[in-house]
């Protein structure tokens, strides 16, 4: 028997972290929450380890992500508008989501995975169907192009401590 | 392979090689990378949404659930209806007529000389 409750509880937060900045937006994020913990519910059995469990949640949360920016993509060919993330006035908010967005798709997924939700290398090679190097390498990837397109707002966070979490 | 990604693994807390830290660090630009990784996960970390309050996400999950157990006790109930309605009518509408445990008759030779 699935305890679902549990699992939501000890997964929740991570995931709509991961979820608002893989699909842009916090409201679409805590649907597709929802959505994941409906598919754990029908699973009829789970992975073993808390690892294993963590890694085949963000999975499914990765495949519902990429669905969901899928069927944006039709909506924006067809010339529908589609959601912004942005937020009025948060310029580093709106610099950091078109950084990301301008990432290759699964280069964005493992930086979000461990930078937003605090999975391991091995539990996103699993979640990615990657290998534990080519995690690392794809994370680094995606830092430094990151670093490139965000310089002024990293001086401005270098003013700041900094603290290694 | 960039030979920096150990500047990664390590403020990732990944297993990686000391004296390969130490060479890609003792480059040029590797300790301004170093700090430029940390303060782009605080950038990242900052900017990112927050979480819902844990009251907030626990009122939502207990709602949740209270629907659940509605919808499961309303299945129960219709399927435990459907059960048993059928056989409590059978019971009430018997086919032959009830047996009369009193009867009533009415006189009408001596109404009509009434006053």
């Amino acid at each position: 028997m699935v305890d679902a409750e549990a699992l939501f509880a000890a997964h929740q937060s991570g995931l709509v972290r991961y979820l608002s900045r893989a699909v842009g937006h916090p409201d679409t994020a805590r649907d597709l929450t929802q959505d994941v913990f409906v598919r754990v519910v029908a699973s009829e059995a789970l992975p073993g380890t808390d690892g294993e469990r963590r890694a085949w949640i963000f999975r499914i949360a990765r495949n519902l992500a990429i669905d969901y920016r899928r069927r944006q993509q039709v909506r924006a060919e067809d010339g529908r508008p589609i959601e912004l993330a942005r937020r009025a006035g948060q310029d580093t908010s709106m610099a950091i989501n078109e950084a990301l967005a301008g990432l290759d798709a699964v280069d964005r997924d493992v930086f979000l995975m461990r930078e937003v939700a605090g999975l391991s290398y091995a539990e996103i090679a699993v979640a990615c169907d990657l290998t534990n190097d080519a995690v690392r390498s794809r994370i680094h990837r995606a830092r430094l192009q990151l670093r490139a397109q965000l310089r002024d707002p990293l001086a401005a966070a270098r003013e700041k401590p900094l603290r290694n979490r | 392979m960039d030979t920096h990604d150990v500047i990664s693994a390590f403020i990732d807390n990944e297993p990686f090689d000391a004296g390969e830290l130490a060479r890609a660090l003792a480059q040029p630009g590797g300790r301004d990378l170093l700090l430029d990784l940390v303060a782009l996960r605080a950038l990242v970390q900052e900017d990112g949404m927050a979480p819902a309050p844990a009251a907030k996400s626990g009122a939502a999950t207990r709602t949740a659930w209270m629907a659940v157990g509605f919808l499961a006790a309303s299945i129960i109930f219709a399927l435990a209806t459907a059960l048993v309605l059928p056989g409590m009518l059978r019971q009430r509408v018997p086919d032959a007529p009830p047996r009369p445990d009193r009867v009533v008759t009415f006189d009408t030779a001596g109404s009509g000389n009434a006053q």
